[in-house]
This record gives structure tokens, sequence and C-alpha cells, in this order.
């Protein structure tokens, strides 16, 4: 028969009197446990550096939260190294303790817990979300055709991006198989036959990432023609809008007010003064490579 | 609480001192970055949030608007301070231990972030044709190497331009020193990838012999036909003894720096150092004044790099 009493047992916690030279704590226990020192001096020990002395914990301070509410591994043994006075919280102390909480407290204490975890998870992990955009980025930076030896591009990647080798080998095997990056000889060197389209690449695929449009695979028909016959142009032409549009229709590209407006977003031209645009040549190159390689980008490449 | 659909709860960097738990209803959390880029995260029944907040009295990480009707509780930090009194006090103490903890491991993870992303930064910019650079394009990839904020970045050339190895003008990145970017680069892919210290991190003694090689060449170099500067070895050792506080130049003490090729016998000659009969023996000792004098501000920098970071 129940007893009809719903409040939860407290297991209270244990208070020690110790003399100095107890080893109140050790990696090897099973039984993870906080330590609040009441009174004394307790000492950190690392076996792993022959019991070396790592900090020292004074009355007020408790050892092994992160063990027992993070099962986190305990790296130190906790000697005291004068007579002391602790309060021991073991397992079954806690749970009682966290069991008698309000909820709301419990769920910021285990919100406070899983935050910091995600913090220090972040520190351990890869610095980059999508390796193969990130691989790109890091080629675009090599030379046309410089020898590069496979094993040291990956090894300097995932030095800098902390990206794991599996994931980098697979990255550089989907440039390969794009045709960004080409093997020679045996496999063992490799080279870039156009750096600049890699970092195209990892535009288009940001902008992926991101689950936005990608301008150059964007355009009209009639975009394109534009691009196509801004590249035969000098770099840095400069004219007005009006003398911009009449420049097109000159070349029967049919091209409107409300069309060379829209063109402003695709920057082939930057506004050098008011109501005066240059040709950025560079900007029309990037977005003519896209196009020229867009099976390559888009991975239909045979 | 009652929140309505569309109405804020809460804005990022507002100072609450709550918690809150939803009821019912959805609300999206948007926090902006410092380049004003959006992050976005949904809270949905059940979820909390402010934690820091109520416990630390921090500002609140996200603006937080109610996508639909929503029900929330509201816990104040009064509800905290009475639902402690009736706890034990160890309770307390481990609250503000999870709470040091997370701060702890949020400065550890900002000097993470800049410690791990030097390398990017500096591997970027030894590869630009440019000697001028457009800042926000070395933000973007950084962001793409290291998930390195903007101002992050920006930390980082602060400490580039302290070592004059770049200049800040207003949105752009002036190279002074791109040799030295390149070769502090590889010291330090030397170091990461061989586990082993960098030949371009030389001894003191190293690095004495060849500060006296600049000062030699500075007041009687001459410029040989191969572009290397060349000194005379007696007056190398003379300065020398001035510069090591008497210490005499053998052939011995230059012999590492001879096999590095940083110092050259000059004229070049076929023999092994050990064949050689003194040093006197060698009319003159040349090197290449430019790679010398990087090397000696690599040496110069290096040893303060790590400090420099971690104080950011």
């Amino acid at each position: 028969m129940s007893t009809g009493n719903s409040q939860p047992r407290l297991i209270p916690p244990t208070r020690l009197r110790v003399k100095a030279g107890f080893v109140v704590s050790a990696p090897e226990e099973e039984d993870k446990k906080i330590i609040l020192l009441n009174e004394g001096e307790l000492v950190a020990l690392d076996p792993k550096a022959n019991n070396k002395v790592v900090f020292r914990i004074h009355p007020g301070n408790l050892v092994g939260v992160g063990a027992l509410l993070e099962r986190e591994p305990v790296r130190y043994i906790f000697q005291a190294t004068v007579d002391s006075v602790i309060t021991i919280i073991n397992d079954e102390c806690m749970e009682s303790e966290l069991k008698s909480l309000p909820v709301w407290l419990l769920a910021a204490i285990k919100a406070i817990s899983a935050k910091t975890r995600r913090i220090n998870e972040s520190i351990r992990s890869a610095k980059t979300d999508n390796p193969l955009a990130s691989l790109a980025s890091f080629c675009k930076f090599h030379s046309k055709d410089e020898l590069l030896q496979k094993q040291s591009l990956l090894q300097e990647f995932s030095w800098l991006t902390k990206t794991p080798l599996s994931a980098a080998i697979e990255a550089l095997k989907t440039l390969i198989r794009r045709k960004m990056v080409l093997p020679q000889g045996d496999g063992s060197i490799v080279t870039i036959p156009n750096p600049s389209l890699l970092g195209i690449f990892a535009d288009y695929l940001k902008a992926q990432d991101l689950d936005i449009p990608w301008l150059p695979f964007k355009l009209s028909l009639l975009q394109k023609r534009v691009l196509v016959w801004l590249s035969t142009l000098e770099p840095n032409t400069v004219k007005d809008g009006s003398a911009w549009i009449g420049l097109f229709k000159e070349h029967n590209l049919e091209v409107s007010v409300s069309d060379w407006l829209e063109m402003q977003k695709f920057e082939w031209f930057t506004e050098t003064e008011i109501h005066h645009f240059a040709l950025s040549l560079d900007k029309v190159n990037y977005y003519l490579t896209a196009l020229q390689y867009e099976p390559n980008i888009k991975g239909t490449v045979k | 609480m009652i929140l309505k659909e569309g109405e804020n709860l809460c804005l990022q960097g507002d100072y609450p001192h709550a918690f809150y738990i939803v009821k019912s209803g959805t609300l999206t959390a948007t926090a902006k970055d410092e380049q004003n880029k959006v992050q976005v995260q949904n809270f949905g029944p059940g979820s909390t949030f402010g934690e820091l907040s109520l416990v630390a009295g921090e500002p609140m990480e996200y603006t937080i608007r109610a996508e639909e009707d929503c029900e929330i509780e509201v816990i104040p930090q009064s509800a905290l301070h009475k639902a402690m009194a009736e706890q034990p006090v160890w309770l307390k103490s481990i609250l503000s231990f999870l709470t040091q903890r997370n701060h702890i491991a949020q400065e550890n993870k900002r000097k993470s972030d800049l410690i791990t992303a030097f390398p990017s930064l500096l591997f970027v910019l030894s590869k630009q044709q440019n000697k001028q650079i457009n800042l926000s394009n070395i933000q973007d990839d950084l962001k793409n190497f290291s998930k390195l904020s903007a101002i992050g970045t920006y930390k980082l050339l602060l400490i580039l331009q302290d070592f004059k190895l770049i200049r800040l003008q207003a949105e752009s990145v002036f190279i002074e020193n791109k040799p030295l970017i390149g070769i502090l680069y590889e010291t330090l892919r030397h170091r990461a990838i061989y586990k082993s210290t960098s030949p371009n991190i030389l001894s003191l003694t190293d690095q004495s012999i060849l500060t006296a090689f600049v000062k030699t060449a500075c007041d009687k170099g001459e410029l040989q036909p191969d572009g290397l500067v060349a000194v005379n070895t007696g007056d190398l050792i003379a300065q020398t003894k001035r510069t090591m506080h008497g210490m005499s130049l053998t052939l011995r003490n230059l012999e590492t720096l001879l096999q590095k090729r940083l110092l050259q016998v000059s004229p070049q000659t076929t023999a092994k150092i050990s064949e050689l009969p003194s040093l006197e023996s060698i009319p003159k000792i040349a090197a290449d004044f430019d790679k010398l004098l990087n090397l000696l501000e690599l040496n110069r920098i290096y040893p303060q790099l790590d400090k420099k970071l971690v104080v950011g």
C-alpha cells in the first residue's frame, strides 16, 4: 500500500574529517563525486606527471562537478595536505537533491551544462561546415598548373581548417571528379588548371548552403548576350547609364532601362561618379567562367 | 505570460534577468553578428532559454519574437533567489561553478578561435598577388577556413600590424612584408605538420652572428654580381667580438649557418667546411641580405606570438 508521501527522500551529503595525506578522490575510482572543501587544504596531483601538484584547493572551493554532472573523466588525484574537513556529494545525494529542485531550475542547470559542453566541443571540432567549399577556397590560392604533392596539400588543408583528413580526401575526390583539380602521373601529384574557377565554385556552394539563388546561373538569354559582348570591351570603360544603353542598342542588344537597372546587381559595372559606370571586367570574367564551366560547377561534367 | 504573434519577447543585448519556458506556440530567435549576418533558431513548446540571464545576469544572445500566439512561463531572478534559499549551500556553489565553467569555456573558445585561425590568415596574405587587399575579402576567406568572425580577423590583423607586417587602411589591408609573412607561415606549418622546430628558428648564437653580419654589411658590405652581400671575414670577426661581448667567431660556430646556406663562403669553394684550414683563410662571407633581415625579424617576433594571440 502506498504511504501517499510524494516528497522525494533527500539523501544528505557526507561530511568527513580527513588526516593530512588522505586521498579523497582518484581517477580510477568508479564512483564519481563532488568534493566541497570546508576546512584545510587539498592538492590536485597529476598521476601522468609523476604526481606533480597541478593546483591547490582552498576552503569554499569544490571539485568533481564535471565528473558527476557531465561524466567527464577525472584527471587528478585529490589529496589533503593538512587535516581537513570535506563534504562529499555522491551520485545518490546529487540525484535526490536534483529531484527536489523546481523543474525550471533543473532545466536551467542542464541548459548551462549543455551550453558549456557545446562550446568545448566546438573548440575541438572542424572549423568549417562545408569541407568541399573550404577546400575549393584553399585551392584557389595555388598557382595555375603548379605541381602539388597531394598528401601535403591535404595535410596542410586539414591543419588549417581542422577538417578530419578523411573528409579532406573525400572533398579532394569531388574536385577531381569535377575536373577542377587534375591528378598527374600516379596520382601523388595534382595540379589546378584554373584556380579562379575554384573560388567561383566555393561561392556557388556557399549560395547553395544558404539556399539563396546564385546569380551567374540565373541570367536571361539577353543578359548572357550582354555579358559576352561586354567581355570584348576594354577594361574600365566608363560611360553614363544612357550611353551604355545606347551602346548596347548599337550592337543589337535591346536593353531597356529596367534591364539596365537589373544588371546593376551583377556588379558588372561600378559607379565611379554620379551616374557614371565603369566596366568591371573582373566581374564579367567571373560570370563568364561560371557559365563556361557550369557542368563542372554543378557536377554534371563527364 | 501570453505573447501575441509578431510581438518581441526581448531584444538581443537586453538584460531581463529571467529564464523562459515555452508552454505553447513557436518563437524565432535571431542574433546579428558584428557583420550584421543573422543567425536564426526556433523555440517550440518545451524549449527553454535565458538560463545565463537568470543565473549570471548576462545579456540575451537573441532577439526573440513570437511567430504565433505563445504562452511562456517567465522565471524571474527573485524566484531563483527564493529557490536557492531553500536549498543547501553547496548547491549554490555548484551553480556558480557551472556558470564560471561556462565563462571559462567561452574565453577558451575566443582564444582558441584566434590561435587556430592565425595560420589561415598568414596563408591568405602570403598568397595575395596585390599589396593592397580588400579587408572584407580577407574576412570572408577567414570565415571559410576558420569560421572566424570579422572582429576576430580584425584582431589578428592588428597583431600583424603591431609586428609591422601589414598596415590597416580603412577598408583595406596593405601588405608591408610579404616574404616575412610567408616565412612565418612556413615556420608554423613546419611545427604543426612535422612536430618539430622549423629550421627558420635560430639559436641565440646564430642570431648574434647574423646580427653581426648585418651590422658589418651595413657599414662595409659589398654587393656581389650574384645579388648577395659580402663582407670581409676579418671585419665580421671584429664585429662579432663587439656584438657577442668578446666571443670569438670560429669556423665551428659558423658551421650551422654555412650548412643552412644562410651564410656562404666567398668566393665559393667546393671544399667542405671541415676541410677549410681556418676562418681567416676565407676571404669573404656572403649572404642574401633581405633574407637575413627577415629571418632575424622572424626570430624576434616568433617568441612573442603566443602571448599576443592569447591576450588577443
